[in-house]
């Protein structure tokens, strides 16, 4: 009897959390029908007379940002600036907050008030939706920001803590492919994110040349279920499938950390002493596995290649030690994202005429091998922020 | 032996008074010990022996009255203080640090005298450690050996060994050694070796205080008894003057009226067994108990700490799972894993630690009430307000709970009457066997009398009762039916109807 | 009386040999963990063979052994006392992060101490260790609470330290370190080992070891013999931060980088090991040899499973199962003890 009673209760609870979940249903299907309006306004963009720079535009690429068409009052709104992401250990990371310092002295040019700040997650869901949550409600409507959710799944909530208070947002690298920027028009302004599949294919590739296309290669994957990590993986599993003569001899997480890597590569170099290459999801793996070759004696004797471009692996492919990495640039990541949504906030673009192409799309990102790498290692980030569009890849 | 009490006072105690929060402990206690002495001080639970003893060692000071040692005004703040003044105890709890060897525990607090640069040399340790075993004459242990590798008895004689060592550190001065029931896990070869140590101390002009309940030993090894009750010292007797019927006899107290324990309220059992137990036991703690209990029957269980009688009502309300024998409630045999299945049965106990089994301190009255009924007050697993409300008024009625509202807060009760719920939660439940473990201890007299009418009226209404009384007095007048146990064992039995109530150094003779 | 005296004798003899029965089961369960161990070496041996057992290999788990070895001795002290200590990563990562600035690197040549960075960065630690126990003994406030505080400000200052990408160090003399070794053991590995002895030295040669089993087991006879419990806690928290800090600086030199990280997921493995090697959570029981065999059942545990090949996806899962197994074989789990 008493179990018939807990029973019932749960199956109480159970209907509630539907009715919550019907709830949202019918929210979900009045921004859908939003999407017919976006198309006529995409059409009928001769109209508004209103916005002579937009009316002039046909390639967004070309889309100026006109500081004299600032209205007065919007420069003299503290406009708050932020940069969420996981933890700024990694230096990877600290290159997206300094593209938010870029963009910050682009705005000092302009005269536009504005306080900006890092919203450090920890490697945390909640606590990255909470802080933009607060975030975005002491702006009041006034904010920009570039976020890189921790995982897909809290994207479209940390883009709707933003919408709620009339904010606007940039996400970048994590997205389920179900939502998107068009789900919150306008708040929700773009998704960016470089092409992992592509950097872990073209990484490994470089590693296979240097191999002359065979021998044999450990393995360093990312954090599991990671989209990252699964979709660099990716890549490497294209290029293996290109070069029939390359074994994999070891492959295993070690969780993007330098310990965890050095650890492995030093367990698995006793069984394959041989071994031609090894492959990492990321630098800080780079690192491990490099010291790990360095106690072994082989270091440079092994090619290693990684993504993210942090300055010591940069300066192991100077010397030969390593082959490859990928610089994301982090800079151009932070500074145009929120160049782009500063935009939207001064009214100088129109979100809702945006195409669909100009919503999500990938940033560019370059392979640094032992021919490119001085050019990189003299790179400094400069932008003209006027032309926000300009950090789309293609 | 018999003339120590010529020789040179070592130690006495005058007037010592102390009182805890609600209760006079002790009152007035007197105790001299002469050097080569042994005291033996016996009395029932409660009669202020260990209380005495934790005074002299230093571990409670006193609220008033006097000691002196070596002739000294004597006031330990600790017994560190108290071991520097020549006296050492040998705890009924042991105090001995079980993952460490016996040597480091018998020199444990003194490293620094064995250490050179903080470095300690263990071959020194052990080489002294052995001696002072040869000198209890357990050297045939290793010193180098863990103490949880030892069986009860040698840790005993290791932690005697610990407390001779203040002897040996004392030098040319006498020393006084407290011995709280050092005997209860000994068996009679090792008790006898204890004697032999005992007597050795003696021998050397030290002196032993010596508690035990079983009286034999007392009157065996002591040259002088004291004899407590109801926390003063109610005589002293030369050994060879004392007997186990003259001990007795001055141990219990005079019976109280028979108005006091409403005794012509006292109901007649119902024909019907509710519990029987057949041959129970737990091992290493009790065996062989056999009993019946009556509808309607209050069943006094008499013995000293550690006879095995709280253990029993641990095994009857399920807390404890007998290792031997069975358990029949209501004409079914029943297997208990847990108090709830025992609750479940209608067995509840009251436990003695009110303040910490009995009662959520911070919970209001009216939900301490309803905790072990909760169920019966819900719906769908939502507790109904309204109810739990409801009951605690009928209780407070019924009870009469002194308090402003059912919501007030346990604590904001006065002891009585927050027995008075303990009762109440126990009788909402519904049970039909109720174990009421010193249902009074802590109580005032004008909350005792409403209990022991409770109680009655409990009985009365045909629930059975199964009481472990405060003093022996109480167990005797309130039950219909008393059992004696001791040493594990049930050593009597007596039947206690209104006018045929048994005598209590009877009782106390089967105790001890 | 004479029924009385058979009973008792039964019922006493009952009693002891309750306690002997009881005192078998401890001698058991002392062995359980060496008997893991042992099972796991035979176990990898057979599947793995010459992988697994050759000098090589061996010289490889020793390698890692060092820091997990380290964190654990540290932890093993405070577990001992019956408290507990979460700020591992934390503190780890602090002094790692400064080791890696004060010695000469790429990012901060102004700070160039050599052995003085070292020193800093471990002292770091042990200052955490000093004020955690402070605060947890004078201000009560439990011990889980007090370091789990620490480790997000040690973390804090790890991160801060460095802002952005971590030092390299270049000092030539630790960069060559992690590369030395001495009949065949790595230089790293030797300082652990060091650090080890001198534990064992403090736990069985000096007063400080015995009061620390005292107070996990039974406080009050410390006080009984005039010992400040206090002080012995936190003298253990201080030791427990010292191990930390020594734990960072070698971390630091093995990577060749002080980087904050290095201290990420080295609490919870250290947890297991001290368990694994039979130290009671409650305090009191335990110590530092047992740690090192637990240290080394998660090392060839995690060796054997990286050499089985095991996909990674399943061996998190196999790893937690067999702690898991390791734990409950080592654990004493009692019915309702009556005497301890």
């Amino acid at each position: 009897m008493k179990r018939i009673k807990s029973v019932i209760a749960l199956l109480l609870a159970f209907i509630m959390i539907f009715m919550l979940a019907a709830c949202n249903k019918p929210a979900e299907t009045t921004e859908t029908t939003e999407e017919p309006k976006e198309e006529e306004a995409e059409t009928t963009t001769e109209e508004p007379a209103e916005e002579p720079a937009e009316a002039e535009v046909t390639d967004y690429r070309d889309f100026t940002i006109d500081a004299s068409k600032i209205p007065q009052e919007k420069l003299d709104t503290t406009l708050y600036l932020a940069v969420s992401v996981r933890g700024l250990e990694n230096p990877y990371i600290a290159t997206i907050k300094v593209g938010m310092e870029l963009f910050a002295e682009y705005l000092d040019g302009i005269g536009q008030k504005y306080e900006m700040q890092v919203l450090d997650s920890g490697g945390s869901n909640d606590k990255e939706v909470d802080n933009m949550r607060q975030f975005a409600a002491k702006a009041d409507g006034n904010a920009i920001a570039y976020a890189d959710p921790n995982e897909n799944s809290i994207a479209y909530s940390l883009a709707e803590a933003m919408a709620e208070s009339g904010g606007y947002i940039g996400t970048a690298w994590n997205k389920p492919d179900d939502v998107g920027p068009e789900d919150l028009t306008p708040n929700w302004v773009i998704h960016t994110s470089p092409d992992n599949v592509i950097n872990g294919y073209e990484i490994a590739k470089a590693l296979f040349d240097a191999q002359d296309g065979k021998g044999k290669i450990f393995v360093l994957e990312g954090m599991m279920g990671n989209t990252a990590a699964i979709d660099r993986a990716k890549g490497l599993d294209q290029a293996l499938a290109e070069y029939p003569d390359i074994e994999v001899v070891g492959r295993d997480t070690a969780n993007w950390a330098t310990a965890e890597a050095l650890t492995l590569v030093e367990t698995w170099l006793n069984q394959n002493p041989d071994v031609g290459g090894i492959w990492c999801a990321n630098d800080n793996m780079a690192t491990g596995a490099l010291q790990a070759l360095d106690k072994a004696g082989l270091k440079g004797k092994v090619g290693v290649v990684g993504i993210d471009a942090n300055t010591d692996i940069v300066e192991a492919v100077a010397s030969g030690d390593a082959v490859a990495t990928v610089s994301s640039n982090g800079y151009l990541q932070g500074g145009y994202t929120l160049a782009i949504c500063y935009a939207a906030w001064t009214g100088l673009l129109d979100v809702e005429a945006l195409p669909a192409e100009f919503r999500e799309f990938a940033t560019p990102a370059t392979v640094i091998t032992g021919e490119n790498v001085a050019e990189f290692q003299s790179y400094s980030p400069d932008f003209d922020f006027s032309k926000p569009f300009g950090c789309k890849a293609d | 032996m018999a003339n120590t009490i010529d020789n040179k006072l070592l130690f006495s105690a005058k007037n010592i008074d102390k009182h805890y929060a609600a209760t006079h402990a002790l009152k007035g206690v007197e105790l001299d010990v002469h050097e080569g002495e042994i005291v033996g001080l016996v009395g029932e639970n409660g009669a202020g022996k260990s209380t005495l003893l934790k005074i002299i060692i230093g571990a409670e000071s006193p609220t008033s009255g006097e000691m002196t040692m070596h002739g000294e005004p004597y006031d330990p703040k600790n017994p560190l203080d108290a071991n520097a003044n020549g006296i050492g105890m040998v705890f009924q709890e042991q105090s001995l640090i079980v993952s460490l060897t016996v040597g480091q525990n018998l020199f444990f607090g003194h490293e620094r005298e064995f250490s050179k640069f903080g470095i300690i040399n263990w071959p020194k340790v052990y080489k002294e450690a052995q001696q002072v075993l040869e000198e209890v004459d357990i050297s045939n242990i290793n010193p180098r050996k863990r103490v949880n590798e030892l069986n009860f008895a040698t840790r005993q004689m290791i932690e005697i060994a610990k407390v001779m060592n203040v002897t040996r550190q004392a030098g040319d001065q006498k020393c006084l050694i407290l011995l709280d029931e050092p005997t209860s896990v000994l068996s009679e070869t090792e008790t006898k070796n204890l004697f032999v140590q005992m007597r050795k101390i003696a021998a050397k002009g030290h002196a032993v205080i010596f508690v035990s309940h079983r009286l034999d030993e007392v009157l065996e090894i002591s040259d002088r008894i004291y004899v407590y009750k109801d926390g003063a010292s109610v005589g002293m007797l030369d050994t060879k003057d004392a007997s186990e019927i003259k001990l007795y006899e001055m141990m219990v107290g005079r019976t109280t009226s028979s108005e006091y324990y409403q005794i012509d309220k006292q109901s007649k059992p119902q024909e019907e067994v509710i519990l029987e137990a057949s041959d129970l036991g737990l091992a290493g703690i009790f065996k062989h108990i056999n009993l019946k209990l009556h509808k309607g029957e209050i069943l006094g269980v008499c013995g000293v700490v550690g006879s095995g009688k709280e253990e029993i009502c641990e095994v009857l309300c399920g807390d404890e799972k007998p290792t031997s024998g069975e358990l029949i409630i209501k004409g079914k045999k029943v297997n208990f894993s847990s108090p709830s299945k025992g609750l479940r049965e209608g067995i509840l106990m009251i436990p003695k630690e009110r303040l910490f089994e009995g009662i959520v301190r911070t919970l209001s009255v009216q939900n301490n009430i309803a905790l072990s009924n909760l169920k019966k007050l819900s719906k769908f697993s939502f507790v109904s307000a309204a109810k739990v409300k409801k009951q605690a008024l009928h209780w407070i009625d019924q009870m009469r709970i002194k308090t402003n509202s059912p919501k007030e807060l346990m604590i904001q009760l006065s002891g009585g009457n927050q027995q008075k719920v303990v009762f109440s939660r126990a009788l909402a439940s519904e049970c039909d066997i109720l174990i009421l473990n010193h249902p009074t201890r802590g109580v005032d007299v004008g909350a005792k009398e409403e209990i022991y009418t409770l109680v009655r009226e409990i009985a009365a209404l045909g629930k059975a009762i199964i009481l472990l009384g405060d003093t022996l007095d109480e167990c005797i007048g309130m039950s219909n039916r008393v059992i004696v146990m001791k040493d594990g064992l049930i050593t009597g039995e007596f039947d206690s109807g209104i006018y045929n109530k048994p005598s209590q150094v009877d009782v106390v003779s089967l105790m001890m | 009386m004479a029924i009385r005296n058979s009973g008792n004798m039964s019922i006493t003899e009952e009693f002891a040999a309750k306690i002997k029965r009881d005192n078998q089961k401890e001698r058991i369960m002392k062995l359980a963990p060496v008997i893991v161990l042992f099972a796991l070496i035979l176990i990898f041996s057979i599947v793995c063979g010459k992988d697994f057992a050759s000098l090589k290999n061996l010289v490889a788990v020793l390698n890692q052994l060092a820091i997990p070895l380290l964190v654990a001795i540290g932890l093993t002290f405070v577990i001992m006392i019956g408290g507990i200590d979460l700020s591992i990563n934390g503190t780890v990562g602090m002094a790692a992060s400064l080791v890696g600035i004060f010695v000469m690197n790429n990012r901060f040549t102004q700070f160039n101490l050599g052995i003085g960075g070292i020193l800093i960065g471990i002292l770091s630690s042990v200052l955490v260790g000093f004020l955690a126990g402070l605060i947890h003994v004078y201000l009560r406030i439990p011990s889980f609470m007090v370091t789990f505080a620490f480790m997000y400000v040690c973390k804090g200052i790890g991160l801060l330290s460095y802002s952005g990408e971590p030092p390299t160090i270049l000092d030539p003399v630790l960069a060559e370190l992690p590369k030395k070794s001495f009949i065949g053991i790595p230089f790293i590995t030797w300082m652990a080992l060091i650090v080890l002895g001198i534990c064992i030295l403090i736990q069985e040669y000096t007063a400080f070891g015995r009061y620390i089993y005292a107070v996990g087991t039974d406080e009050s006879i410390l006080s009984a013999v005039g010992v400040s419990v206090k002080k012995v806690k936190v003298k253990v928290f201080t030791l427990a931060g010292l191990c930390f800090g020594i734990a960072g600086a070698l971390a630091a030199i093995r990577l060749g980088q002080g980087q904050v990280n290095v201290g990420e997921g080295l609490m919870f493995p250290a947890q297991a090991a001290v368990v694994v090697g039979g130290t009671s959570l409650a305090g009191g029981k335990g110590g530092v040899i047992n740690t090192i065999v637990g240290v080394l059942v998660m090392r060839v545990l995690s060796n054997g499973l990286v050499l089985m090949g095991v996909n990674p996806y399943i061996r998190t899962g196999i790893e937690g199962i067999i702690i898991l197994v390791a734990v409950a074989l080592t654990v004493a789990r009692g019915a309702k003890v009556i005497s301890k």
